[in-house]
């Protein structure tokens, strides 16, 4: 009954153009990501690069923010660097790293980023978009200066970063409970996944019809063809994937399929009817997220935004 | 013979199909990129409307300090006031270049205006001193950052926008439906001098 043999060769052209064309959304996906040396994001909420917090304070700085996100939804991210780099300006380096790392929830960007320099004895308090509410700028520049600033004149450097990280979560608590504080999948990842298993399915799908029916049949032809185009429209539905290639990518795959039934390979119809559309699932893994996550109470960021909110100051 | 014609058929079919979907694809993407200039040019309005706000709060702040120059008061008022003279269409981003210049020399003067009140407010320590100037200073700052950041995402949009209107192949779907691309924000004249802190009188008060 099935000739796997000879049958195998059309399916392994389908699977490499399959591949090819998920390594080039990939390849897509890498360069627009590409962009200046800024710090990789941390795995925990405070990132003491410049190596100003003793090792206690550290910890327990850690723990206030993990639980703070745990109960408030709410990101704050306590970095010390050891200098600005040169030709940046600190409004402009903090607000860049806080975009790189993400701080906050997308779509809530509920997150703030203490940044401290400590030779050029520079800070600043970034706020996220969905933050400047309850933390407004001069509430920012009130905590820089008068709960960190005297302290860090007095060379209690670990109180005043801890009293700096208090003030903040004391600011923003209370105002702003975020509904679903628990990490989960952002909706709009999902809903890409959901997009590109679509569009997948779909073609595949009608390919793997057009290319398992003996009779050679117009209606096959535009059943996948039409299959597939569905399956882009459906997928422009929720967005984003607005790419001309696409089209073109369909009419290769419809193209192939024709090639392959008109060297007439021998399938039969069971057993391989479920191929297509059970296999997209393994082509992709690993996500968007860069950094992986740590396990129970690191940092990841979310997807957080910020405008530019929030206050500088120096000691 | 049949199955050759058939062929034909059916990869013309696609063909339409292919040039007809990315056609609409080119034309939504047109649509979400000219879209996404619009939003960001919302909020380069608002941002830039954050700053107008904090104007009578300062005024007032700053006119409770003993004889502080009325005519740097004065300046900043009537910038503030030539802003609000800025027709532009509601809504949407400014279409020609002469749009965009008329509203960015109005801001840059109100911004020019501003800051030599804050160089001014420091010949006046006893001003200088109080919360509410401080706060007022912090929150001038935050929104000149602000400008600054949305100003930037606005011209990235653009960017991107201007991009697709004017390359292969959505330039010919961008023909086709009148898309135009957009005028860009350019550096402030000026932007990259720290304003000059004029000690001639010093002593003032």
């Amino acid at each position: 009954m099935n000739h796997l043999p000879r049958s195998r060769h059309p399916a392994a052209g389908f699977l490499l153009l399959w591949l090819a064309g998920w390594l080039w959304l990939a390849q897509h996906a890498l360069a627009q990501g590409s962009k200046p040396v800024l710090p990789p994001a941390p795995q925990q909420h405070v990132e003491d690069t410049a190596g100003m917090l003793s090792a206690a304070a550290r910890s327990r700085i850690v723990q206030k923010l993990v639980e703070f996100e745990k109960s408030d939804g709410s990101q704050v991210v306590l970095w010390t660097s050891p200098s600005l780099p040169a030709g940046t300006t600190l409004e402009e380096h903090v607000h860049r790293v806080f975009q790189e790392w993400k701080i906050g929830r997308k779509g809530r960007d509920n997150g703030v980023l203490f940044a401290v320099f400590r030779d050029d004895r520079k800070m600043r308090i970034e706020v996220g978009y969905g933050l400047e509410g309850p933390l407004p700028d001069a509430m920012a520049g009130r905590i820089l200066s008068q709960s960190v600033t005297p302290k860090l004149r007095a060379g209690d450097t670990d109180g005043a970063l801890e009293a700096g990280i208090d003030a903040v979560i004391a600011a923003t608590r209370g105002e702003y409970k975020s509904p679903g504080a628990q990490r989960g999948r952002d909706l709009p990842k999902v809903l890409g996944w959901v997009k590109l298993a679509a569009i997948a399915g779909a073609v595949l799908g009608g390919l793997a019809r057009l290319a398992f029916w003996r009779p050679f049949r117009l209606g096959s032809v535009l059943a996948g063809v039409l299959i597939g185009a569905a399956g882009h429209s459906f997928a422009l539905l929720f967005g984003a994937m607005s790419n001309p290639a696409m089209g073109g990518f369909i009419l290769l795959f419809v193209w192939i399929a024709l090639l392959i039934r008109q060297t007439g390979s021998h399938f039969s119809r069971s057993g391989h009817h479920s191929w297509g559309t059970n296999h997209w699932g393994g082509g992709w893994g690993g996500g968007g997220r860069g950094w992986g996550g740590g396990s129970g109470g690191g940092f990841s960021g979310g997807g957080g935004s910020s405008g530019g909110g929030g206050a500088s100051g120096s000691w | 013979m049949k199955s050759v014609l058939g062929i034909v058929l059916a990869a013309l079919l696609a063909l339409v199909l292919a040039v007809g979907v990315g056609g609409c694809n080119s034309y939504n993407g047109l649509v979400s990129g000219r879209q996404g200039v619009d939003r960001a040019w919302a909020q380069v309005e608002t941002v830039y409307q954050r700053r107008a706000d904090l104007i009578p709060n300062l005024v007032s702040t700053v006119q409770g300090s003993a004889n502080f120059e009325r005519s740097v008061l004065k300046e900043v008022t009537e910038a503030r006031a030539s802003v609000g003279q800025v027709r532009l269409s509601p809504g949407s981003a400014p279409e020609t270049a002469a749009q965009l210049k008329a509203f960015q020399d109005a801001q840059g003067t109100l911004g020019s205006a501003l800051s030599r009140l804050l160089v001014t407010a420091e010949k006046y320590p006893e001003l200088k001193s109080t919360q509410a100037f401080r706060d007022l200073q912090v929150q001038l700052e935050g929104t000149e950052n602000r400008i600054t950041v949305e100003r930037q995402r606005f011209n990235e949009a653009v960017q991107g926008y201007n991009t697709s209107v004017e390359t292969f192949p959505r330039v010919l779907v961008a023909r086709m439906f009148n898309f135009q691309p957009r005028p860009y924000f350019t550096a402030d004249a000026g932007a990259a001098k720290a304003p000059k802190v004029d000690f001639s009188n010093g002593g003032a008060r």
